[in-house]
């Protein structure tokens, strides 16, 4: 979705102001909140590209009102919502234990799947990023739609977002790193490069 | 996760412009300001003003290569051997790596 996630060379949000010896939250709530997120994530009533959808739908005045771990709440209170959990004895969910937290963040959740067809590109090819609007989530990057670049790597295939946030499976896709030219995404006047990695069905080939 | 090398032709720095995505395993919970608008909009079209904002000044030759971590994959910057460091041992090197130079934001320290 053409949301306020999207934010990649936009302007005037400030300086950046790291901040010296930064605490790891700011206050009690915001070290609840993340553990609020993680222990509803083991409930699997929802996958990881569900729950960014939930926050890119948050309409963009609100969405640059809060802080980030405000997003999540928000988009934690819209998945909720949505699903008619908000009622205590909706649905008997499974519970995280604290004494398994540990041993469930260092296992992470690998993305690699095989798909049901060879990959169209390969490194070296010239490729060129569709002109794609999604209502739905995407993890291309508004400001790489039309930009030409060069495949640097490749990563085989791995669950697409674009299918995977909206329950119509992993529906496996190819994905591949791209380097662009700073010059021809952005008008830079000097080498610079950047990369993004991009699935398949938002590449063409050139 | 990918290892990004820095050398004196190519500085590497790690953003994610769609949410929040970070080496979590290697590096922890990512600083606010890694989350935040200013950076998230601002690293892939200013690279140079970010760099100058976190106290870095790159020489015109060394090109910035910016990585957005769109999907699943993971980045990690490891900063270039600063001058004088042969005769330290891997604590002492160790000391003159920051949070922010395995991002990109900064250069690893320098030996005492």
């Amino acid at each position: 979705v053409n949301g306020p996630q999207d934010m990649g060379g936009m302007m005037g949000f400030g300086p950046i102001a790291p901040e010296a010896n930064e605490p790891l939250f700011h206050a009690p709530w915001e070290r609840r909140a993340l553990a609020i997120s993680l222990a509803m994530g083991v409930t699997h009533q929802w996958n990881i590209d569900m729950s960014r959808h939930a926050r890119e739908k948050i309409p963009p005045a609100l969405y640059w009102s809060l802080s980030y771990y405000e997003i999540w709440m928000e988009g934690l209170k819209r998945l909720l919502t949505e699903r008619g959990l908000f009622d205590a004895g909706a649905k008997k969910l499974p519970v995280l234990e604290a004494s398994n937290v540990a041993s469930v963040l260092a296992k992470g959740s690998p993305y690699i799947r095989n798909a049901a067809t060879d990959p169209l590109l390969k490194i070296g090819d010239r490729v060129k990023v569709r002109n794609l609007h999604r209502e739905g989530h995407t993890r291309l990057p508004g400001y790489l739609r039309g930009a030409t670049g060069e495949i640097i790597r490749y990563h085989r295939a791995h669950v697409f977002p674009d299918a995977h946030a909206h329950g119509n499976g992993e529906n496996p896709r190819h994905l591949y790193t791209l380097r662009f030219k700073s010059r021809d995404v952005f008008g830079a006047d000097n080498d610079d490069e950047l990369q993004a990695d991009l699935f398949e069905p938002y590449l063409e080939a050139k | 996760m990918v290892a990004l090398f820095n050398t004196p032709e190519t500085h590497n720095m790690v953003v994610c412009t769609l949410c929040s995505c970070y080496p979590w395993p290697v590096l922890g919970l990512p600083p606010v300001w890694y989350k935040s608008p200013p950076y998230r909009s601002r690293a892939v079209i200013d690279p140079r003003g970010v760099l100058t904002e976190f106290g870095v000044t790159l020489p015109e030759k060394t090109k910035v290569s910016v990585w957005d971590s769109t999907a699943e994959i993971r980045y990690l910057v490891i900063p270039m051997r600063p001058a004088n460091t042969e005769g330290l041992s891997e604590d002492e090197l160790a000391g003159l790596i920051s949070r922010d130079s395995m991002i990109g934001t900064r250069l690893a320290g320098k030996a005492a």
